[in-house]
């Protein structure tokens, strides 16, 4: 992981395609299963990694970049679905289609869908959570900071999600 | 009941347990069956939800970020520079609004920079609150119009349509003017003998050669001139009492048939009288290119002929005192000229008052400066080697070349003149 503070725009267009190459993968699967589409997932993507392009010279040089970088992403998300939900009475998309084959046709490698219906059940205070300590392998300590929030409060999040979690998934099955 | 919780919130998140918790969370566990069941709930969630196959975005995602970020190049440094780029630029478009407002200053009618000038007049005029120096820049506004006239006609831009007001006044040379711009007046433009001398008036007009050939005259307010201008001292000015000058014609002659036959008779004898109205009739004898009259234009507030004109025995100044033929006196009288002092009835040319009202006026009421009327022919120009002749209205040269004996500026009503 980078830990120089970059000076110059060269140093920081490395820093930030170093950071690109390592974690938009995993950005893209975590805002992904927030958002529940293909297309939104990558447009707040490219939204996130531009808001951290900008703000890349405030970083300190020891930050934790992938904190950092998912707390812009789920800010992007959360920007994103309070959008959405607020429009949700357009009838623009129909989200009322079956979740199995918007999966089904969106996502070649996701095939447990039986999971994500479960993950989708979860309201998104707890979902979040859950994705980034159980899909992307945070600490607790890394998921305060992205949420924003102490880490109590983030075990206890956890645990309310989880167990929503397996009452989601015990229906499914 | 907070002892449970604690041991809840150490199974939600065992992957972080140190070595020592886990095996006090095992212990727990052992004698715990829910929460035994609990926690392998929890692991097997754990392996579900790591085991999903991470989505692959599309190959384009990374052209897109890229796009958005490093390729553009917005980085911190030039945002830095953009409040300074955008001072910068307020600065320019400040020294641009400024240097137009000053390049328009000197700008006249018919420049392209002109509306530009006469918008920031109406902008500072309207940003004048105090009574007084409002006053002071309108008056201030009517000498730039004025101004701009005489350096129209000092540039010989020709055609170019104008809006001026001030006192009407008549020069020692037979010309008239208005706020001392030589004008000519066509029928259609009103008969200015019909106005008192020094009265203000607002004209429209165009620019000719050298003077302005007004297309519309209206009478204002005295007030309304600047004081610089009011009427010069020697101008003869009509009697306040007289009558305002009535477009009405009137059937009823001043004249009584008795007192015309007298005139006739031993109208050469009678003294010339002064009057507005002019009286000239051209004489038989005189050159083609001679003076041959005074046209309305050029008659003298005084009465007096203006100079050039050649004044015979048989041809007297004034209306009052006899044409040089029976003729025109018949004209006169059946037209109900007016004996000294008395107004002109209109030209029967002239428009109808609500036709007139209708084309030559904007919504204000003010004559339209841009529009000739469609009852007025093409204005009047002299011809460069007439220089030297006073100056004549167009009509007035109508009037003489039709060979007919009415004075320009006359009109025989209807049904009168056959």
């Amino acid at each position: 992981m980078p830990a120089a503070q970059p000076v110059s725009k060269a140093e920081r267009d490395a820093l930030f395609v170093e950071l690109y190459n390592e974690f938009h993968q995993p950005i893209f699967g975590y805002l992904f299963r927030l958002l529940r589409d293909r297309e939104r997932a990558e447009d707040a993507v490219q939204e996130a990694f531009a808001k951290a392009y900008r703000a890349l010279h405030r970083l300190d040089g020891d930050a934790n970049h992938r904190a950092w970088l998912y707390r812009i992403a789920t800010n992007t998300a959360y920007d994103r679905l309070r959008r959405q939900r607020l429009i949700a009475w357009l009838p623009l998309r129909d989200d009322d289609e079956d979740p199995a084959l918007r999966y089904d046709q969106a996502d070649d490698c996701d095939v447990n869908v039986q999971v994500q219906q479960a993950l989708d059940q979860l309201p998104v205070r707890y979902r979040a959570p859950l994705l980034l300590y159980s899909v992307d392998g945070l600490s607790t300590e890394e998921i305060a900071r992205v949420l924003g929030i102490s880490r109590s409060g983030v075990k206890m999040r956890l645990l309310r999600g989880r167990r929503m979690f397996i009452e989601a998934h015990g229906k499914g099955e | 009941m907070a002892r449970k919780a604690r041991w809840l919130g150490l199974l939600a998140t065992y992957r972080e347990l140190s070595p020592r918790e886990r095996e006090a969370v095992d212990r727990h566990l052992e004698d715990d069956d829910q929460s035994r069941e609990l926690a392998r709930l929890f692991a097997e969630q754990d392996a579900l939800l790591s085991a999903l196959t991470p989505p692959c975005p599309s190959p384009t995602l990374r052209e897109r970020v890229m796009a958005a970020t490093v390729a553009r190049g917005e980085t911190a440094a030039s945002l830095r520079w953009r409040p300074v780029l955008a001072a910068a630029l307020s600065l320019v478009l400040l020294v641009l609004v400024a240097g137009t407002g000053v390049a328009s200053s000197g700008s006249l009618p018919g420049d392209t920079l002109y509306p530009v000038k006469r918008a920031s007049e109406q902008v500072r005029l309207a940003f004048t609150l105090h009574d007084q120096g409002r006053a002071h820049y309108m008056e201030r506004l009517i000498e730039i119009r004025r101004q701009e006239v005489n350096a129209l006609l000092g540039l010989g831009r020709a055609g170019v349509p104008v809006a001026f007001e001030g006192p009407l006044e008549h020069s020692p040379e037979g010309e008239w003017l208005v706020a001392g711009v030589p004008v000519i007046f066509p029928n259609d433009a009103g008969d200015p003998s019909q106005m008192v001398a020094g009265s203000p008036v607002h004209v429209t007009g165009e620019i000719g050669d050298t003077e302005v050939h007004v297309e519309a005259m209206r009478p204002l307010e005295p007030s309304s001139v600047p004081a610089g201008r009011q009427p010069e001292p020697g101008h003869e000015r009509k009697d306040a009492a007289d009558p305002a000058p009535s477009a009405t014609p009137t059937h009823e002659p001043t004249a009584t048939p008795q007192e015309i036959e007298d005139r006739s008779q031993g109208g050469d004898d009678a003294p010339p009288t002064a009057t507005l109205t002019p009286t000239a009739e051209p004489d038989a004898d005189a050159p083609e290119d001679a003076p041959r009259g005074a046209p309305p234009g050029r008659s003298r507030p005084d009465g007096s002929t203006p100079p050039g004109l050649d004044k015979g025995p048989g041809t007297p100044a004034a209306p009052a005192s006899g044409g040089d033929d029976g003729a025109d006196d018949e004209d006169r009288r059946d037209a109900g000229t007016p004996s000294e002092g008395q107004v002109s009835p209109p030209a029967a040319t002239e428009p109808p008052a609500e036709n007139r009202g209708a084309v030559d006026r904007d919504p204000d009421g003010h004559p339209d400066p841009t529009r000739r009327p469609p009852w007025a022919g093409p204005p009047g120009r002299r011809t460069p080697g007439d220089a030297s002749a006073p100056r004549r209205s167009r009509d007035d040269a109508e009037a003489h070349s039709d060979g007919s004996d009415a004075p320009p500026g006359r009109a025989t009503p209807p049904g009168k003149g056959d």
